[in-house]
C-alpha cells in the first residue's frame, strides 16, 4: 500500500473507532447512531482484514496501525485524543482483529470497553469479556517505565511544577544580574512537563489552579507555560513546537523585572504614567532575552511571544506597532493562557480572582477582537464547562472539586470529582474520594450529577490538599 | 550491581550487543569524517544496520543500562571505558540518560539519525540542548529511553513554598460556609462549550502549518519596532547590534529574503524615521555585510542550503559594495554545487559593475573555471571597456577559457572586437576558431564580412578540415549580398592543379553556401558541379540544387 493511502485509511480507521466509542458512551449500543458508526468503522476495517490481521496499538502518544505510526491530522485531532485517553484509562495497549468481524463482534467489544469504565482493573475486565469473541484480542498497555502509582505520579508532577517555578526564579535572577542564561535545564524541565501533559493533563492543569503562592509572577509564568502547552497539545503541535511554547510561557513576563517594584505591586489603579511603564514590559522582555542568548531558531520563538503577548488579535493592544503584522500563533496561545491565569489569580490590586467559569465567559467576550477566536474555542473546550478546580455541588448534596475533565465532548458535564464534604457539608475523614460522574446505577441512571457551582476563591478551597 | 566477573566470557546475546556498541562507535567516527554520499559512509551505515539485524535475529529489543563508565546488557558489561574523553557511557550518563532501548523494528534511517546525534558538538552547535532533549525532540518510533530528571534543579525552596500553601488549606468553617451558601445557590444549566466548525479547523490547520516556516520576517519587524521605540542612544545602539547579528544569522541559514528586508528597511525606512545623528550607527552593519568573512559564510551556505531563493539572493547582493568582489571571486573557486556557482556568478554580475577592473582580477586566477566564469560575468555585464582585460584571455592555456573569451568579446561590440576575433581564427583549437567565426558572423558588419572573406581566401584556408571549412562558408552565407554571391560563384568555379581534393572540398562548401543563399543564378553552375567525380562536391551541389528547386 502506498504511504499516502495507508495514512488515509489508518486515520479513517482510528477516527471511526473513536466515533463508535463516543457515540456508544451516550446512546444504547443498538441505537441507529451507534450502528451507523460501527458500519463506518467496519468499512475501513474489513477490507484490510481480508488480507491481513489488524493491530491498533497505542505507543506513547501515538497510535500504530500494524506497527506503523499513524500521524495526527488536525481534522481528527480531538477524536484521536479522546481515543488515546480511553485506551489509557482502560490500560488498553492494543486491539488485534485476527479476521473479518461482524457488527455484533464490534458491539461486544465496545460494550465491554464502556462497561469496564468503572472497574478497578478495566483491562482485565475487557480481556476476560473478549474470550467470547475469538477473532478480537487485546493487549495491556506497555509499561515503558515503572508504572506510576497515583501517588508517585502526583509526586512527579508536583516536582516538575516546582522545578519549573524554581527555574523561572533562577532565570529571572540571572537576567537581573545581566548573566547569560543556558536554556539546557529549562528545556529538559519543559520536556518532562510535556511528557506528563501527555500522560495526565488534568493533574498538571490542576496544579495551575492552586494560586496561593506568595510570588505570583513565577507561578503565573509556570501556569501560562502549562496552559499554553496543554492547548498546543490539544492542537497536536509537535514536541519541538510545544517545547518552544513552554519556554516562551516561562519567559513571557521577564520584562517585568525592569518595572519598578512599587508599580508592579501597587494595590490601587495605575496612573497614566505608571500604565505607560507597565506597557513597556513586553518590549523590555524581548530585549532582555536578546541579551541572554545567541540568535537561533529557538530565540525567535522566545522573543516573538514575549513581545506580542499583549497585542490583540485585531492588532490593538501594546506595544503599539508601526507595521501591523498578523500575531504569531504561539503568541496568540500565550495571550489566552496569560489572560485566563491572570483572571483566575489573586493579584495585589484584585484580591478575589474570577471563578474559572466567569473567566472563560470574560475571555469569550474578547473573542475575535482581543483574542484569536479559533484558538479560544479550543481553549474553552479544553478547560471545560466545569474547569479543573471548580467547586461543585452534586445532586447528592455532596460538595466536590473537579479534578479531571471528560474527554468526550458530549459528556463534558460529567467530569471526575474529588468529594470534599458529605451530604451534610462535613469534611470527609481521611483521604478524599474520587468519583466519576459517568458512573450509572443498575437502572442506567447516572449516580451523581452536578447541580450547582460555587466560587472556590470565596472560600479558599482548592486542590492544594490533594495535589501538594 | 550484579554483573559477571571480569574474566567470565560474555553470553552470545551480550556478545552481539557488544558488537552493536562497537559498531556504533566505529560508525560515529566514520560519520564525522565522511559526507553521507561517500562510499565509506554508506559502508559504515550498512555495517551497523547489519549488526543490529544480527542482534534482532534472536531478540526483539536491545535494552542497555547506562552507568558512568560502563554499559550493561542483561547485567553483562558490554562496554567499559574508565577515561573521561571519548567515553560513550559518560556521554549518555552526564545528561542523566539511564537506559536506552532499541526495538527490533528500528529502521536504517533511525539508526543513522541516532548516530548523527552522537556526533553533535553540543558545546558549539547546540548549547541549549543535551542528548536527552535531542532524543526527546526526535521522538524516535523505535528507540526509547529513560532519563533521570532529578539532578536538574534543587527545588527545596519551592517545596517549602508548596508546603506553606498546603498549610493554608481551607478550614472546616469555610467548608461549612460553602455548604450553606450552596443551599441558597441557583441550580446551574451549564452552557454547552463552543463547538468547532470545519471552517475553524481549517483556520487552525493553516495557522499551524505556518509554524514550520521561518519566523525571521516577524522577528525583523519586532527588532525595528524596538528600534523605533527606543528612547535612549545606548539602547538604540544595542538594538542595531542585534539587527546586525540577525542579519548574519539570516545569511548563515540562507534566508536572504529577511537579510535583504533588513537592509531595505535600514536604507529606506530609517531615512524617514531616524535622526541624522544616529544614521552612522548603522555603518557597522554595512561593514559587516561587505566583510570577507561574511562572504565566505555565503560560500558555505550556497553549498549547504538548497532552498535559497535566487530573487532574494540577488536582491541582497545589490546592497554590497565593490570590496566584496575579491572574496566573491574566491568563493567562486570554492563553491561545489552548480546552483551555488550560478548564484555567485549572478552576484558578481551585479557587484562587478561597480568596478570592472577589480572583477577582471578574476582573469588572473589559477583555476581555469574561475577565469572562464569571470569572462562570462564580464560578458553578462556587457561593458565594452572590459575588452582590454579579455584580450589576454584569448591566449589562455585552457581551450575552454579561450572559447569563453572569444564568445564574450564577440558580444561586446567594441571597435577592437573584430581585431581580437580575427586573431582567434588562427587559434589551435577548432572549437575556438569556429566560435570566433560565428562571433564575426554575428557582427554582420562590412568589416566583419571582409575579415571573413580574407580568412576564406587566405593561403592556409584550403588545408583546413572539410567540416570546419563548411562551417565558415555557412557563416559567410549570412550576408546575402552581391559581393558574397560573386565570391561564392568564383570559389565554385575555381579549379587548380595542385591540392585538387582540398580545392574540391572548398568548392563543395561554396555550393553549400549558395544553397543557403537561395541563389538561383548559380543553378547551371551547381548542376555542372553535381556531376563532378568528387563526392563532397557532388553531394553538396545536389543538396543546394534541391534547396533551390523546392
Amino acid at each position: 500500500m502506498e504511504d499516502k493511502e495507508f495514512e488515509k485509511i489508518a486515520k479513517g480507521l482510528i477516527n471511526s473507532f473513536a466515533l463508535v466509542i463516543k457515540t456508544a458512551q451516550i446512546h444504547h449500543i443498538n441505537n441507529v447512531a451507534v450502528v451507523n458508526a460501527i458500519q463506518k468503522f467496519l468499512s475501513f476495517l474489513n477490507p484490510i482484514l481480508s488480507s491481513e490481521a489488524v493491530t491498533i496499538e497505542l505507543v506513547g502518544e501515538f497510535f500504530h496501525l500494524n506497527n506503523s505510526r499513524v500521524r495526527y491530522s488536525m481534522e481528527y485531532i480531538f477524536n484521536f485524543e479522546f481515543l488515546i485517553e480511553e485506551f489509557k484509562k482502560k490500560r488498553l495497549g492494543a486491539i488485534i482483529f485476527e479476521e473479518i468481524v461482524q457488527e455484533e463482534d464490534i458491539k461486544t467489544l465496545v460494550n465491554t470497553i464502556i462497561s469496564s469504565s468503572h472497574a478497578e482493573m478495566p483491562f482485565q475486565v475487557i480481556h476476560k469479556a473478549l474470550e467470547k469473541a475469538p477473532q478480537i484480542h487485546v493487549k495491556e498497555l506497555r509499561k515503558i517505565r515503572d508504572d506510576h502509582t497515583e501517588f508517585k505520579k502526583k509526586q512527579l508532577i508536583k516536582r516538575s511544577y516546582l522545578n519549573a517555578a524554581a527555574l523561572t526564579k533562577d532565570i529571572t535572577n540571572r537576567v537581573k544580574a545581566g548573566e547569560m542564561v543556558s536554556l539546557k535545564r529549562p528545556k529538559r524541565t519543559i520536556g518532562a512537563i510535556i511528557d506528563q501533559l501527555i500522560e495526565d493533563e488534568s493533574m498538571l492543569i490542576g496544579m495551575t489552579t492552586i494560586k496561593d503562592y506568595d510570588e505570583y509572577t513565577h507561578y503565573h509564568s509556570v501556569n501560562v507555560s502549562i496552559l499554553s502547552m496543554a492547548l498546543g497539545h490539544k492542537l497536536g503541535l509537535s514536541r519541538k513546537i510545544l517545547a518552544n511554547l513552554g519556554l516562551a510561557g516561562l519567559m513571557h513576563d521577564i520584562g517585568k523585572i525592569q518595572i519598578p517594584i512599587d508599580v508592579l505591586n501597587k494595590p490601587t489603579s495605575f496612573t497614566d504614567e505608571e500604565w505607560q511603564l507597565m506597557k513597556q514590559h513586553p518590549a523590555h522582555g524581548a530585549l532582555l532575552i536578546l541579551r541572554i542568548k545567541e540568535i537561533d531558531d529557538s530565540l525567535l520563538n522566545l522573543v516573538i511571544p514575549t513581545f506580542e503577548h499583549h497585542l490583540n488579535y485585531d492588532l490593538t493592544g501594546y506595544p503599539k506597532l508601526r507595521h501591523k503584522v498578523k500575531i504569531d500563533f504561539l503568541s496568540s496561545i500565550i495571550a489566552i493562557a496569560d489572560q485566563y491565569d491572570a483572571m483566575t489569580s489573586a493579584r495585589v490590586y484584585s484580591r478575589v480572582p474570577l471563578s474559572p467559569e466567569r473567566a472563560l465567559s470574560t475571555l469569550l467576550d474578547k473573542s475575535g477582537t482581543q483574542l484569536d477566536p479559533y484558538l479560544l474555542k479550543v481553549f474553552i473546550n479544553m478547560i471545560g464547562i466545569y474547569p479543573i478546580g471548580s467547586l461543585i455541588v452534586l445532586n447528592s448534596n455532596e460538595m466536590g472539586l473537579v479534578f479531571e475533565n471528560n474527554t468526550n465532548p458530549d459528556l463534558i458535564n460529567r467530569p471526575r470529582i474529588l468529594i470534599i464534604s458529605n451530604s451534610a457539608g462535613e469534611r470527609l475523614p481521611g483521604k478524599n474520594t474520587a468519583v466519576d460522574l459517568t458512573e450509572k446505577d443498575e437502572n442506567g441512571n447516572y449516580k451523581r450529577s452536578i447541580i450547582k457551582t460555587l466560587d472556590p476563591n470565596q472560600y479558599g478551597i482548592n486542590l492544594a490538599e490533594y495535589l501538594l | 550491581m550484579d554483573k559477571q566477573s571480569e574474566n567470565e566470557p560474555l553470553s552470545e546475546e551480550a556478545r552481539l550487543a557488544e558488537d552493536v556498541i562497537q559498531g556504533i562507535l566505529k560508525t560515529r567516527k566514520l560519520f564525522t569524517l565522511y559526507p553521507p554520499n561517500n562510499p565509506v559512509y554508506i559502508n559504515a551505515s550498512d555495517s551497523i544496520v547489519d549488526k543490529f539485524r544480527k542482534f534482532f535475529e534472536t531478540n526483539d529489543r536491545l535494552s542497555l543500562k547506562i552507568f558512568q563508565n560502563e554499559i550493561l546488557f542483561n547485567n553483562e558489561q558490554v562496554y567499559h571505558n574508565p577515561e573521561k574523553s571519548d567515553n560513550l557511557a559518560l556521554f549518555f550518563f552526564k545528561d542523566g540518560l539511564k537506559e536506552i532501548t532499541f526495538l527490533s523494528s528500528i529502521t536504517r534511517n533511525e539508526i543513522e539519525d541516532f548516530i548523527r546525534i552522537l556526533i553533535t558538538d553540543f558545546e558549539h552547535d547546540a548549547p541549549d540542548d543535551d542528548i536527552v532533549t535531542i532524543l526527546w525532540e526526535r521522538n524516535f518510533e523505535h528507540i526509547t529511553y529513560f532519563a533521570d530528571e532529578n539532578f536538574l534543579t534543587d527545588v527545596s525552596e519551592e517545596e517549602k513554598a508548596a508546603d506553606n500553601v498546603k498549610e493554608k488549606v481551607y478550614s472546616d468553617d469555610s467548608l461549612k460556609k460553602a455548604y450553606h451558601d450552596s443551599l441558597k445557590a441557583e441550580t446551574v444549566q451549564p452552557d454547552i462549550p463552543v463547538p468547532l466548525s470545519t471552517d475553524d479547523i481549517q483556520h487552525l490547520s493553516s495557522d499551524m502549518e505556518m509554524q514550520h516556516q521561518s519566523k525571521t520576517d516577524k522577528f525583523v519587524v519586532i527588532l525595528f519596532e524596538l528600534l523605533y521605540n527606543s528612547t535612549d542612544l545606548v539602547t538604540f545602539k544595542e538594538i542595531v547590534r542585534h539587527i546586525e547579528s540577525t542579519l548574519k544569522y539570516c545569511v548563515s541559514i540562507g534566508d536572504f529574503r529577511s537579510a535583504s528586508h533588513i537592509l531595505n528597511v535600514i536604507k529606506d525606512d530609517t531615512k524617514k524615521r531616524v535622526h541624522e545623528d544616529k544614521k552612522n550607527i548603522f555603518d557597522p552593519i554595512f561593514t559587516a555585510i561587505n566583510s570577507s568573512s561574511l562572504i565566505e559564510d555565503i560560500g558555505r551556505v550556497l553549498d549547504n542550503v538548497t532552498a535559497i531563493e535566487e530573487g532574494w539572493f540577488i536582491s541582497y547582493t545589490k546592497h554590497l559594495n565593490e570590496t566584496t568582489i575579491p572574496p566573491f571571486i574566491n568563493i567562486m573557486g570554492e563553491v561545489q554545487s552548480l546552483k551555488g556557482r550560478h548564484l555567485v556568478i549572478e552576484a558578481l554580475a551585479i557587484i562587478g559593475q561597480l568596478n570592472i577592473k577589480t572583477l577582471a582580477e578574476g582573469l588572473k586566477n589559477n583555476k581555469w573555471h574561475v577565469v572562464r566564469d569571470t569572462i562570462h560575468i564580464l560578458g553578462k555585464i556587457g561593458n565594452s571597456a572590459s575588452i582590454e582585460y579579455l584580450a589576454k584571455s584569448i591566449s589562455h592555456a585552457d581551450e575552454r577559457v579561450r572559447r569563453e573569451a572569444v564568445k564574450t568579446i564577440g558580444s561586446l561590440k567594441s571597435p577592437e572586437t573584430l581585431l581580437y576575433l580575427s586573431k582567434a581564427l588562427s587559434d589551435q583549437s577548432y572549437a575556438v576558431r569556429i566560435t570566433a567565426a560565428k562571433a564575426i558572423g554575428n557582427m554582420r558588419t562590412k568589416e566583419a564580412k571582409k575579415a571573413l572573406i580574407n580568412e576564406l581566401t587566405s593561403k592556409d584556408f584550403i588545408s583546413k578540415d572539410f567540416t570546419e571549412k563548411k562551417e565558415y562558408f555557412g557563416i559567410i552565407a549570412l550576408w546575402p549580398d552581391t559581393e558574397v554571391k560573386e565570391f561564392l560563384i568564383r570559389t565554385l568555379k575555381k579549379r587548380q592543379f595542385w591540392k585538387t581534393i582540398k580545392n574540391n572540398e572548398t568548392r563543395a562548401c561554396a555550393a553549400y553556401a549558395l544553397g543557403i543563399l537561395h541563389e538561383k543564378d548559380a543553378l547551371p553552375l551547381l548542376q555542372k558541379a553535381s556531376r563532378s567525380g568528387n563526392k563532397a562536391l557532388r553531394e553538396n551541389s545536389l543538396a543546394a540544387i534541391n534547396k533551390l528547386t523546392t
